[in-house]
Order: structure tokens, then C-alpha cells, then sequence
């Protein structure tokens, strides 16, 4: 006999895509928990600390059972090819000049969501509006991700009055064809996504394009010109960075990339065994 | 007697320790009653019947598998038995309904005003009737009979809340008789929607009243129960195997268990009306399965002095006497 998960979560209410800033802010407030309250119990729930970008660690059957939620949708909160490193901190994700910025869509919001996609270093534009992303930067101080998910719900809160609840409208948004293409999209550049995060985590720079210590429009460039070469449909430009979109670089293709990559890399010296084992 | 049971006699058996319910004819007829209001969704109800009717251990035993074996799936059902001391804070009223509904924060820090408590009283409500993939949950209130203006008013307002948000919710509720009285006291002191809403339906808790039923029940000791679980061993067959072995069985002395309590039914009161409370009957069956534990003759045992030994012993005649001075 299966009994009612003792957390208030009920099933439907996690959108796939959520941002974990934005699940975070919503399982505390149904459930009348501070921020460090949920971190603490999600870390005793799944028995290991628990951040952001450790939360793909979460055994995705586990928490789904405790929130009522299909697996697959659970899992895309924890989208391993958007929070590809494995430790690390959280700032390098996000790493925004000195300071934090929360990054969302206007639309968006106001239906009370906010995507993993919105956090996407390359994206110029909503991929499910079109409208050009924004930012916002964190509010108050102190820890890097307490900061970014009360500025993440402080959004949610001021632009939806029924927030913690999502407005259903966003269903509309998983069964359109956009959202398909995305989805393709996001499957094809799986691999240049992996290696992407694993620059950024690492802080390493392609020799022949933004250099260590570039800004960080010229790191979304970089990851975004790598995206292209991986890419080359057209209808995937329209989310990128205009400067990336209209680039004339020449389109090749994911495989043939990804090749020439790898013998940079060993020229490099760059061991690629490490690579493998991290993809 | 329970504690100069011999050695070898576990002190976790449920008759010991007075943890069991056997399923009763009233049991059952209640739970039909709440069953048909539910099918019906009906806003409220209330059930009433004397103490010690067997009506909070019918539903801290039976109810929630009874209705998952009517309506074969799990009912969103929360049970709440109300402490008897009066609650003047909204607050604790809600702290109580997060505790019974299962909730693993009741005492969240970010819930300390009665607003915030009460919003997730409706989340957790909510949370419930999703996971049964519907939008009706049941409160089930045992005890009701001490619930105050107040907390009928709060609960109207649950009711309210919860169906603005898409959700049905049925309050039924448990008490003694002095809930038979409440209908019309609502009524008339300018609360006739609470009335309205949670007592117009209603049903009456009965005890046990024909030889039939008692036989009933002392069939439940004899073979429908089980311990330790798994090992088919019924309670009479646990505490006097040997008298069970040769066929003795607590049923077929139904008539003198009966006639004892027809004896004792005080001055006054009607033996073609008496209604046995369940817990009268347990605790003479009790003493019955001990003093067999204990090596005394079946036949002593089961005999019609014996009977009324052990009901006197419980305080049955002085139990009717202030039931039917109360009704």
C-alpha cells in the first residue's frame, strides 16, 4: 500500500525545466521552510550535503517518490547537460562579472516559472517566448546560492500573485513544437554542451578564441560558437547570441567537431581520459 | 489478571495489550454510512452513539481499510482524533490537523503565525487529494463532540478555501451523543450553515443488539484474528490452544454471555433495547482467554456464572445505568 508522501508537493505540480532555484523556493514555502530548513532536509533525505550544482546527485527515483512526481519529469531539474561539472561552486556557473545575476523572462515569470534553459550561458532569448532574456541582479549578500534563490522567488513572488503555485498556462508551453525542437536541439548538442561546462569549470579557454581572464560575453560567445559548429540548423540561431547568430562561421558538423577537438586537446596534452570519464 | 499471565505468554499480544479492535456489526454499519456519504460527497455528517461503543477503535482500526476494500483504492482520508482539552488557539488548531494528516514539518519555522499554519493545512490537504490523482479528501473528526463554535467555524472556512482552489472536502464526525443535541443548538443560536453543512446527515452509533452480533464478535476472537501476524493463530487458539484443539469456541456460548448481560441491565431499562458496549464485552472476553491462560476449565470459564463474574467486574450495570440517565 503506497501512503501519501508526508511533504507538500502533490503530483503535476513540478514543471519539467524548473530551475532548482525556483523548486527550492517553492518546496519551502508548501511546506513553511526557510531556504537552509530544505537544504538541510533534502541532504538528510538523500543522506549527502546537497547544492545546486550537486543536485544531479539526488537519486531521481528517491525524490520522485517523495514528491509524487514522475521520474522523468524530476529529472529534468537536475539537467546533467546544462550542470555538467561535478563539484565546484556554484559561481562558476554563473559567473556573471563579480557579481550574481539571475537571468529569466519576463513572460515567464509572471506564469511563475523560471527555467533551467534561462540559465543557459549562450541563450540571448527565452527559448519558449522569443523575448530577450534579462537579468537581475541577486539580492542581498552572503552565500552565492542562498542569494540567487531568494532573488529567484522574490521575482516569482512579486510578478505572480498565486505563486508558490504555477500558472497552468505553462503546460501549453511542454506541448508545443518549439519545445519539441528545443528538446532535439538539447539531445543533439548533448556532448558540446559537456565539454563546454567542463571549460568552465576548469577555466580553460579554446587557444584561438577567448583568451583566460575574457569577459564573460566573450565566454557565452565562445560556448555559443561552439554550439553553431555543432549545430548548423537554422532554426536553433533565433535562442543563440545575435553576435553568434550572425557569425559567419562555418557550420560542421557535431561529430567532426567534436574530432578536431579532441586532437586539440592532445596537442595540448590535455588528457583526455579525464574527459571521458566526466561525459 | 493480564500480569500473572504465565511467563510464555507474550506481553506484545494486542489482547494484553489492549491494542485491537474486532470488527463489530455497529463498526461495520458505520463505516457503510460513512461510505454511502462519501460516494454521495456530501459537505458533512456526524455519528453519534454513547461512550465506550467501540466507535474511536472501529475507526482507528477498521475505517481506512474498510473504505480502501469499498472503493478499492486508497481514499484521501485524514483522521483526527481531537484532543479532549479545549483548544482556544487557532494556531495548535491547525498544528493538530498538520499532525494527523502525516505532515513531516508541523512545527516549520516559517509557520509560526495561525495564517501560515492554516495555508498549509490547505496545501497538505491538497497535496493528499492529488496523490489519490482526485480533488476530494475526507476529515474524519473522532471525538467531536468536544469541538467548539470556533473550530466548526474554522472549519468552515477550510471547506471554503479548499473549494475555491478546485477541491471538495467532507468533514464527518464521531462523538458521543451529546452530538445529538448539537444539530438543533446550532440551529437556533445563529449558526444554521454549520448545522447545515455538517449535521444534517447524520447517523446513530449503535452497541451490540441481539445475541447474533454478540456471536459476531466472539467468532472474531475465535477465528477472525490473527497473532503474531502471519502465523494463523487466532486469540483463542494463542491463549487456550488445547480447548481450541478440542473444539471449544467462545461463539457457541453466545446465549450465556448474552443472558448475563440481560441480568445486569440495571432497574428500569428495556432487555428487548439493551445495547451492549463493545468495550464491556472485550473486557469480559479478555478475562475469560486469561483465566483460560491461566489453566481454568473451559466449561468453568465459559459457564453463565462465570459471565456475569467477569461483566460485573467491568462496571457494566453502573456504565447503562449513566448512559441512560445522559440519552
Amino acid at each position: 500500500m503506497l501512503r501519501p508522501s508526508p511533504v507538500n508537493w502533490g503530483r503535476g505540480q513540478l514543471m519539467p525545466y524548473e530551475s532548482i532555484a525556483s523548486f527550492c523556493g517553492r518546496f519551502g514555502a508548501f511546506n513553511g521552510l526557510t531556504l537552509k530548513q530544505t537544504r538541510q532536509f533534502y541532504s538528510e533525505f538523500c543522506g549527502q550535503p546537497w547544492s545546486l550544482e550537486t543536485g544531479r546527485t539526488i537519486n531521481a527515483r528517491k525524490a520522485a517518490r517523495l514528491l509524487d512526481e514522475p521520474v522523468s519529469v524530476v529529472c529534468t531539474i537536475y539537467p546533467t547537460e546544462i550542470y555538467a561539472g561535478r563539484k565546484g561552486e556554484f559561481k562558476k556557473y554563473f559567473p556573471i562579472g563579480r557579481d550574481l545575476y539571475v537571468p529569466f523572462c519576463n513572460r515567464c515569470i509572471k506564469m511563475g516559472y523560471h527555467s533551467s534553459f534561462h540559465e543557459l550561458l549562450y541563450l540571448e532569448k527565452c527559448p519558449f517566448h522569443h523575448e530577450d532574456l534579462r537579468h537581475m541582479q541577486c539580492l542581498g549578500r552572503g552565500a552565492y546560492l542562498t542569494r540567487y534563490v531568494k532573488t529567484v522567488t522574490t521575482l516569482l513572488r512579486n510578478e505572480n500573485p498565486k505563486w508558490p503555485d504555477i500558472s497552468p498556462e505553462v503546460g501549453q508551453i511542454f506541448r508545443s513544437d518549439e519545445f519539441a525542437a528545443l528538446t532535439r536541439w538539447k539531445a543533439d548538442t548533448r556532448f558540446i554542451i559537456l565539454l563546454i561546462s567542463w571549460l568552465n569549470e576548469r577555466q580553460f579557454y579554446y587557444p584561438n578564441l577567448p583568451p583566460p581572464g575574457t569577459t564573460h560575453q566573450g565566454r557565452r560567445l565562445f560556448a555559443g560558437r561552439l554550439l553553431l559548429k555543432a549545430n548548423h540548423k537554422e532554426a536553433y540561431f533565433r535562442w543563440l547570441l545575435p553576435e553568434i547568430s550572425n557569425s559567419r562561421l562555418q557550420p560542421a558538423s557535431g561529430a567532426a567537431y567534436v574530432t578536431a577537438f579532441l586532437k586539440e586537446l592532445e596537442r595540448l596534452k590535455i588528457p583526455i581520459l579525464r574527459i571521458n570519464r566526466l561525459l | 489478571m493480564r500480569h500473572s499471565l504465565p511467563i510464555q505468554f507474550d506481553r506484545d499480544h494486542p489482547v494484553i495489550r489492549q491494542e485491537y479492535a474486532i470488527y463489530t456489526p455497529p463498526v461495520d454499519e458505520m463505516i457503510a454510512k460513512i461510505g454511502d456519504w462519501i460516494d454521495q460527497q456530501k459537505p458533512g455528517g456526524y455519528i453519534y452513539g454513547p461512550s465506550r461503543f467501540g466507535k474511536s477503535r472501529g475507526i482507528k482500526w477498521h475505517v481506512v481499510s474498510a473504505l480502501r476494500d469499498r472503493f478499492r483504492h486508497q481514499l484521501p482520508l485524514v483522521i483526527w482524533p481531537r484532543p479532549a482539552e479545549s483548544h482556544t488557539s487557532e494556531t495548535e488548531f491547525w498544528h493538530h490537523l498538520l499532525l494527523a494528516s502525516n505532515f513531516h514539518f508541523p512545527g516549520a519555522a516559517q509557520a509560526k503565525r495561525k495564517s501560515e499554519k492554516r495555508y498549509l493545512v490547505i496545501q497538505r490537504f491538497i497535496t493528499l487529494a492529488r496523490f489519490a490523482r482526485g480533488n476530494y479528501i475526507v476529515l474524519l473528526i473522532d471525538e467531536a463532540q468536544d469541538l467548539t463554535l470556533r473550530e466548526w467555524q474554522w472549519l468552515v472556512g477550510l471547506q471554503n478555501s479548499l473549494d475555491w482552489e478546485g477541491y471538495r472536502l467532507s468533514i464527518f464526525s464521531v462523538g458521543s451523543h451529546q452530538m445529538g443535541y448539537r444539530h438543533e443548538l446550532l440551529a437556533v443560536s445563529g449558526n444554521a450553515h454549520i448545522a447545515a453543512r455538517f449535521f444534517v446527515a447524520h447517523a446513530r452509533f449503535h452497541g451490540l443488539a441481539s445475541v447474533e452480533e454478540v456471536e459476531y464478535v466472539l467468532q472474531g476472537y475465535d477465528i477472525a484474528s490473527e497473532w503474531p501476524q502471519g502465523s494463523k493463530t487466532s486469540y483463542l487458539q494463542y491463549f487456550a490452544p488445547d480447548a481450541f484443539a478440542r473444539g471449544g469456541r467462545l461463539a457457541h456460548v453466545a446465549q450465556n454471555v448474552w443472558s448475563a448481560f440481560a441480568a445486569l441491565l440495571p432497574p428500569g431499562l428495556n432487555v428487548k433495547t439493551m445495547e451492549v458496549p463493545v468495550q464491556h464485552l472485550a473486557h469480559s472476553v479478555e478475562a475469560a482467554l486469561f483465566r483460560l491462560a491461566l489453566g481454568h476449565h473451559w466449561e468453568d470459564v465459559t459457564s453463565y456464572q462465570s459471565w456475569l463474574d467477569m461483566i460485573a467486574d467491568t462496571s457494566f450495570s453502573d456504565h447503562m445505568r449513566v448512559v441512560s440517565s445522559a440519552a
